[in-house]
C-alpha cells in the first residue's frame, strides 16, 4: 500500500503558504490562521480515506483562490497595504537616487580625466563638440540607471525582497542593513568629490574650468530629458497598473 | 445554495450564534454551520477569517491564540457584549423578514 511518491505535505502546505504571502494583504497571523485552516481541512479529509495528496489539493480547493481572497484580506487589511506600498515606494526612489547618482559621478570623473588629457581649446574649435558629447554621455548614463534599475526590480525584485524582508523585521539587523547603506553611500560620494578634487589639481584650473562649462550647458540638454524620461515611464507604469486592475 | 448577496448578508449572525454556544474556531465554525443548514449554506472557507476580523476590530468578538488538543495553535474567538447586543438586532431584522416572506407566502384566499 505504501508507495513512494514524491508530494511531502509538510512541503506543499509551505509552497501553498509562501506563494499567498506573495501578496501584502495577507499578514502573516492571517497566514497562521489560514494555514491551521488547511492543515485542520487536511486531516479531516485525511481520516475519510483521501490520500495526502489528494486531501491538500481538496482543502487549498475548499480555502479558496488566491485572487479572490487577496481581495476580502484587502478590505480588512487596508493600512498594512498602504504601509508596505509607501515602503516600496521609498526603498524604490532610494534606488534609484544611489544607482544614478554613483554612475553619474563615475561617468563624470572619468569623462573629465579623458576630456582633460586631450588638448582641446573651446575658444578655438567652439562649443558644440564638447557640448553634445558631454550632453550624450549624460543621457546614456540616465538610460543606463534606468536599466540597471529595471532590471535590479523586476528580474531580482524577488529575490532582493526576499532578501530584504528578513532583514526588516529584526530591529538589529535593520539598524545594521542602514547602517551599512549609509556607510557604503558616504565613502562612494566621498571618493567621488575627492576624484574631482584630484582632478581639479592634475588637470589645471583651466581646463577643469572648462569641462565644468560643457557639464553645466550639457545639464540644460540632460536634465529635461530626463524628467520627461520619468514622467513618461510613471504615467507607462500607472496605465499598465491600471489595465491589470481591469483584466 | 444561497447566493453570494445573501452569504455576506448572513455570515455575521451565523457566526454570533455560534458563537453563542461557546468559544470556537474558523473550521470549526464552517463545520458547524455546514452541519445545522445540512450542506445548503456552503462558504468559500478562507472567506470567512477576514469577516471574523472585521468583527474582532467591531469588538464583537474577541480572540486569543492558544494551543490546541492536536498540539498546533488555533486561534480561539468568543463573543463579546458587543456582539450579543448586535445578535440581537441582527435577530430581530431576520425575524421580520422571516415573518414577512412567510405571511406573504401563506395560501390565502384571493382578496379581489
Amino acid at each position: 500500500m505504501e508507495t513512494t511518491t514524491s508530494f511531502e505535505l509538510n512541503q506543499a502546505i509551505q509552497q501553498w503558504r509562501e506563494n499567498l504571502g506573495q501578496s501584502p494583504a495577507f499578514r502573516s497571523e492571517n497566514l497562521n490562521e489560514l494555514e491551521s485552516h488547511l492543515r485542520d481541512s487536511i486531516a479531516t479529509l485525511q481520516t475519510r480515506g483521501l490520500s495526502a495528496e489528494e486531501a491538500f489539493v481538496v482543502a487549498t480547493g475548499r480555502i479558496g483562490q488566491g485572487g479572490p481572497l487577496e481581495a476580502e484580506f484587502c478590505k480588512v487589511n487596508g493600512r498594512a497595504i498602504w504601509l508596505d506600498r509607501m515602503l516600496w515606494m521609498l526603498v524604490g526612489i532610494q534606488i534609484w537616487g544611489l544607482v544614478a547618482s554613483l554612475t553619474g559621478s563615475v561617468v563624470r570623473n572619468a569623462l573629465s580625466w579623458g576630456w582633460g588629457s586631450i588638448n582641446y581649446n573651446y575658444k578655438e574649435n567652439g562649443l558644440t563638440l564638447p557640448i553634445a558629447l558631454f550632453s550624450l554621455v549624460q543621457v546614456l548614463v540616465i538610460a543606463a540607471s534606468l536599466a540597471l534599475c529595471w532590471w535590479l526590480v523586476v528580474r531580482k525584485g524577488e529575490k532582493l525582497g526576499a532578501r530584504l524582508t528578513p532583514l526588516l523585521k529584526r530591529r538589529s539587523t535593520l539598524v545594521a542593513t542602514c547602517a551599512g547603506l549609509c556607510l557604503f553611500s558616504l565613502i562612494a560620494y566621498a571618493l567621488g568629490y575627492v576624484m574631482q578634487a584630484f582632478l581639479a589639481r592634475s588637470l589645471g584650473v583651466r581646463t577643469f574650468g572648462s569641462i565644468a562649462i560643457y557639464f553645466s550647458y550639457s545639464q540644460l540638454i540632460a536634465w529635461p530629458i530626463q524628467v520627461i524620461t520619468m514622467v513618461i515611464l510613471t504615467l507607462a507604469l500607472a496605465r499598465k497598473r491600471l489595465r491589470l486592475n481591469k483584466a | 445554495m444561497l447566493t453570494k448577496e445573501l452569504v455576506a448578508a448572513s455570515t455575521v449572525p451565523l457566526v454570533l450564534s455560534v458563537l453563542t454556544r461557546g468559544e470556537s474556531y474558523g473550521y470549526e465554525l464552517i463545520q458547524r454551520v455546514r452541519e445545522l443548514s445540512g450542506g445548503r449554506i456552503e462558504w468559500t472557507e478562507g472567506m470567512l477569517y477576514p469577516v471574523l476580523h472585521w468583527m474582532e476590530e467591531e469588538d464583537l468578538i474577541e480572540a486569543e491564540w492558544r494551543e490546541a488538543e492536536t498540539g498546533r495553535k488555533r486561534k480561539y474567538y468568543r463573543l463579546r457584549k458587543e456582539g450579543r447586543k448586535a445578535l440581537q438586532e441582527e435577530q430581530q431584522q431576520w425575524l421580520s423578514v422571516h415573518e414577512t416572506l412567510t405571511k406573504l407566502w401563506k395560501p390565502q384566499p384571493r382578496l379581489n
